[in-house]
């Protein structure tokens, strides 16, 4: 698929399944207020980094973004709201209502990640993937890929680290 | 097993946090928990971020089964 068709396709999702992404945010966020932000965020980011790959199935992929990017914010308000008011005793349910700095996606970091997971042993590749993309639990992997629960625990631990590794040697 | 900045054990706790995090919606004693240890030391901040940036990139990776 060439870039222009890319971009086209992925406008047409972005416009036509909004309220669908939006859902799939505001479910993780606990509420709808920044849900939008946040899908307007994952058009920004996929953008940037599929320039470096192409997708098959584009829908899953831009919900499954969508998903992991409410996650992060949800997380990084939650520790906001810890670090800066600590007294305070909030609600802990959902998120702060306030957005944390979006951060920028790094190209060039991207692309060394890919590289750092294509160099893995196929088996701690599929073990990483099945775990971060499937939305499967270290049990799960384990399960589909036959090996212990421990072990399923190491490879993940082994991708990431050897991702890190390889940021930090460039 | 140590790295350059030998900090193998921060950021091996730094993963647990996230795969902890990634698999269940932390409770609210683990997220006090979380937010202690970050409290700890500007190493445990440093080295979280670091796993954080390095999570969400790896999440918008496509599986290869995505890929073209």
């Amino acid at each position: 698929m060439g870039t222009q068709s890319w971009n086209a396709e992925l406008e047409d999702i972005f416009v036509n399944q909004r309220p669908r992404l939006c859902c799939v945010a505001a479910k993780v966020l606990g509420n709808t207020d920044q849900a939008d932000d946040v899908v307007q965020d994952a058009y920004l980011k996929i953008s940037e980094a599929t320039t470096l790959f192409e997708v098959k199935q584009p829908i899953s992929y831009v919900s499954r973004v969508v998903r992991n990017l409410a996650i992060d914010r949800c997380r990084r308000s939650a520790f906001e709201s810890a670090l800066f008011a600590k007294e305070e005793e909030g609600d802990n349910t959902s998120c702060a209502s306030h957005s944390p700095e979006v951060i920028a996606i790094d190209r060039q970091a991207l692309a060394q990640v890919v590289e750092a997971l294509d160099e893995l042993p196929e088996r701690t590749r599929r073990a990483f993937e099945l775990y971060r993309s499937g939305s499967h639990t270290q049990r799960e992997v384990a399960q589909q890929l036959e090996v212990s629960t421990t072990s399923v625990n190491f490879m993940i631990r082994d991708a990431l680290t050897h991702c890190r590794r390889s940021l930090q040697g460039r | 097993m140590d790295n350059e900045s030998g900090d193998d054990a921060v950021w091996q706790t730094a993963i647990d946090w996230l795969m902890r995090e990634h698999e269940e919606t932390l409770s609210d004693a683990d997220r006090e928990a979380l937010h202690a240890w970050l409290a700890d030391s500007s190493q445990h901040r440093r080295v979280f971020h670091e796993a954080e940036q390095l999570w969400l990139l790896t999440g918008m990776i496509p599986r290869s089964d995505e890929r073209n």
